[in-house]
């Protein structure tokens, strides 16, 4: 009772300096005014060292891991904000921390907790044999679909049934690297709802239509012979297999068909938005959240709360509903979102900043970004840690005005987004629905490769598209 | 004296070969037979890593397979409870959770026996190659320990690899002791440069076979050719269900140039190899 006491207390406290400003500090600059050029790299530090910890956590300490991840999350951020506040004072601080809450942490962790929420309740019903034309025509359908309720959701509805469909399949490992290869990483290029880095792209201020308009092309280059050259593989491995079995016919349909519904109303929350401009907000500490903003969030988690009270209960027991991945991604994301600030106001700080030499590495010698370097780089990086913070990065990198990186350097918007999605399909740990696919393939008995492996598989299909990705559009 | 059999209880066809040899051991020596399934939880729950929201899945991932295997192992028990029965062997079905080396170390020694698949790893998965698990047995393990292939032929014939070496004295010496040779045919095959050599030595093991009332038949081999060949075929055309041998013996120039013919029987006999050192 005393704790939820102080609790209530301490909410209290925070609201009040919060909302009110005035009572306890005075604004110095703008908000997330920090300048970059008065940073050494010794601020990039818990970046640093909250990448690392989610990296080896698990490999290293895995049950310490398990149980305080968020504690450690929570260290790394504090290793950054206490000595921020006291080098540049605690209102810069508390703007840094405020600007990155409201509109950054917050956005984003909302939109991942609707789509994951609304997509974990359709299940697929019905029943089909795994034989190469069906195989890759799920690969096809996910991958489109992972676009519009993101890799994760599309991950989720779309591999029981798949698994169900090869169970009498003795190899049918190539499917399910596929499936993460397509419907987990590729597929998602093309909305910001499809993969979390191009929704954070969304947050800063590229359209909503820029990917699909855009990036059709580079997604066609890669999904197109990724599933032709998938059939033929499935064609030559499915004759060790035997005959397929006879599957009664039954029609496929979809299980908790509401969550459609609510998928489509995500899509016109976020749509909204993007396109309504009432030009009032809410001014904290001198940061300004939009209304259009504040109604989407508050849409986006009355369409979560909804879809979750009105899924029957077997349609989450069909998709191993929980919310368990959902509070990891928050509970991590924070720290991140945290501790990247200083890393991109030094990078927003050019070539006066103390990340110059990552600025020289990505530009050409007539000053013009490399544009297969930030292609290659993003993905390097995305493919062993998360793609969204490296997008966050390299966006930064590329300059962060996103009328430009939609205008003149469109290429270099690209090439970084790409990189972020497609390379995230370079290993396991590349993107969370990799490690998802795997987890409940071997649930169910299925050898999937190991994480070199799996590596393996990725360097020989994929690293020659990413080649003929990099000719044909950004070398030029 | 053979009283008591440990047996590995895996799902591989190596292991279940070895499991009906050792029940056939068992309940010709009317010894009490243990069958151990052990649930690899180290194995199964080993770090890796892991994206943004994925220890939630690895949690669970690990929760679902050590209940795959423990109910694996409870049918698999429960199976050999039942052919024990119907085969008349005193027997104790064991289920472990944990290292499955340990957990075969720490029941040894009330045993007189191993008897263990070529791949068996407790993971119910075939291999072609013989796993850790067993390198691991063999090396460190106090007692005899029979290895069987996937395939073995289920024969009372009874081969005795003998080279004079203080191994193959212990092996033989071992499988004597233990009455294993009694029931059916023996053969030594002794495998040297020289033919003379190797009948000089063949029938010093066939004399002391007889103290036993082992009438055993001996095959002198002169031949520049791996002794583990050698064997194999003979082992094929004597179609025996039993090879005996001493292991690791030596460790010189020779076996590192060639390979050591225990690990070669091992990677390519199609009989279950008796190994002890």
């Amino acid at each position: 009772m005393r704790r939820r006491l102080s609790g209530m207390m301490a909410a209290i406290a925070l609201a009040v300096v919060l909302m009110v400003p005035e009572l306890g500090f005075a604004a110095e600059t703008d908000a997330h005014g920090v300048d970059g050029r008065q940073l050494g790299l010794i601020w990039a530090a818990p970046f640093v060292g909250i990448l690392l910890s989610i990296a080896l956590g698990p490999l290293l300490a895995p049950h310490f891991w398990e149980h305080h991840y968020g504690k450690i999350a929570a260290g790394w951020a504090l290793a950054f904000l206490l000595p921020f506040a006291a080098v540049f004072g605690l209102t810069m601080a508390m703007q840094q921390l405020l600007h990155t809450l409201l509109l950054e942490y917050i956005p984003f962790i909302v939109l991942i907790f609707a789509l994951f929420t609304v997509a974990g309740g359709i299940v697929v019903r019905g029943a089909f044999s795994g034989t190469p034309g069906s195989n890759t025509a799920i690969l096809a359908v996910g991958a489109a679909a992972a676009s519009w309720m993101g890799t994760t959701g599309a991950s989720m509805v779309l591999i029981r049934p798949l698994i169900q469909a090869n169970r009498w399949r003795r190899n049918a490992v190539h499917v399910f690297v596929f499936f993460i290869f397509l419907v987990s990483n590729m597929g998602g290029l093309l909305t910001p709802l499809g993969d979390p880095p191009l929704f954070l792209g969304f947050l800063l201020g590229v359209d909503f239509t820029w990917t699909l308009t855009r990036l059709i092309p580079h997604w066609l280059v890669m999904i197109v012979p990724l599933l032709a050259i998938f059939y033929v593989l499935d064609t030559i491995r499915i004759r060790g297999d035997g005959a397929p079995p006879t599957v009664p016919p039954t029609p496929l349909g979809l299980g908790g068909g509401i969550n459609v519904v609510l998928l489509l109303a995500v899509i016109a929350a976020t749509l909204m938005s993007a396109n309504w401009r009432p030009g009032m907000g809410v001014s904290v500490m001198h940061i300004d959240v939009a209304l259009q903003n504040i109604v989407r969030d508050v849409l986006l988690i009355a369409i979560a709360l909804l879809s979750y009270r009105l899924t029957p209960a077997e349609a989450h027991e069909a998709n191993e509903f929980s919310f368990g991945p959902i509070k990891e991604v928050a509970k991590l994301f924070i720290g991140i979102f945290i501790t990247i600030a200083p890393v991109i106001a030094m990078l927003a700080a050019g070539r006066e900043g103390a990340l110059s030499g990552l600025v020289a590495l990505s530009t050409q010698a007539d000053g013009s970004p490399s544009n297969a370097m930030y292609f290659w780089l993003t993905g390097f990086l995305s493919s062993f840690l998360d793609n969204a913070p490296t997008y966050l990065v390299f966006f930064q990198l590329a300059g962060g005005d996103p009328a430009r990186l939609m205008g003149e350097l469109a290429t270099t918007l690209a090439a970084i987004s790409c990189g972020a999605v497609f390379m995230g399909a370079n290993s396991y740990i590349g993107n969370a629905p990799n490690f998802m696919v795997k987890a409940v393939c071997e649930s169910r008995g299925i050898r999937m490769p190991s994480f070199f492996g799996y590596c393996a598989w990725a360097v020989v299909f994929l690293v020659p598209l990413y080649a003929v990705v990099t000719w044909l559009f950004f070398l030029r | 004296m053979l009283k008591s059999v440990l047996v590995a209880i895996d799902g591989t066809d190596a292991a279940l070969s070895g499991l009906a040899l050792a029940r056939r051991l068992a309940q010709r020596h009317g010894a009490k037979l243990t069958g151990l399934a052990v649930v690899d939880v180290p194995f199964i729950t080993a770090p890796e890593a892991t994206p943004i929201g994925g220890s939630y899945y690895k949690a669970h991932k690990d929760a679902d397979l050590v209940k795959r295997a423990d109910e694996q192992a409870r049918t698999m028990l429960a199976v050999f409870d039942a052919d024990c029965r119907r085969d008349g062997v005193a027997s104790t079905a064991l289920e472990r959770e944990g290292d499955p080396y340990e957990h075969l170390l720490g029941l040894v020694d009330v045993h007189d026996l191993v008897v263990i698949g070529r791949d068996t790893s407790f993971h119910s998965v075939a291999s072609d190659a013989v796993t850790a698990t067993v390198n691991r047995l063999l090396k460190d393990n106090p007692r005899p320990i029979v290895v069987t292939p996937a395939a073995s032929s289920v024969s009372d014939v009874t081969v005795v690899a003998y080279d004079g070496s203080i191994p193959s004295m212990r092996a033989l010496q071992m499988l004597a002791l233990l009455g294993i040779a009694l029931s059916g045919q023996t053969h030594i095959v002794t495998v040297r440069d020289d033919e003379r050599d190797a009948s000089a030595i063949a029938q010093r093991a066939q004399a002391f076979l007889q103290l036993y009332g082992i009438a055993a038949e001996a095959h002198p081999i002169g031949t520049a050719r791996h002794a583990a060949d050698v064997l194999v075929e003979r082992a094929r055309d004597l179609k025996a269900g039993l090879l005996a041998m001493g292991a690791f013996g030596h460790r010189g120039w020779r076996e590192l140039l060639l390979g050591s013919a225990t690990s070669r029987l091992l990677d390519s006999a199609a009989t279950a190899l008796f190994v002890h050192h």
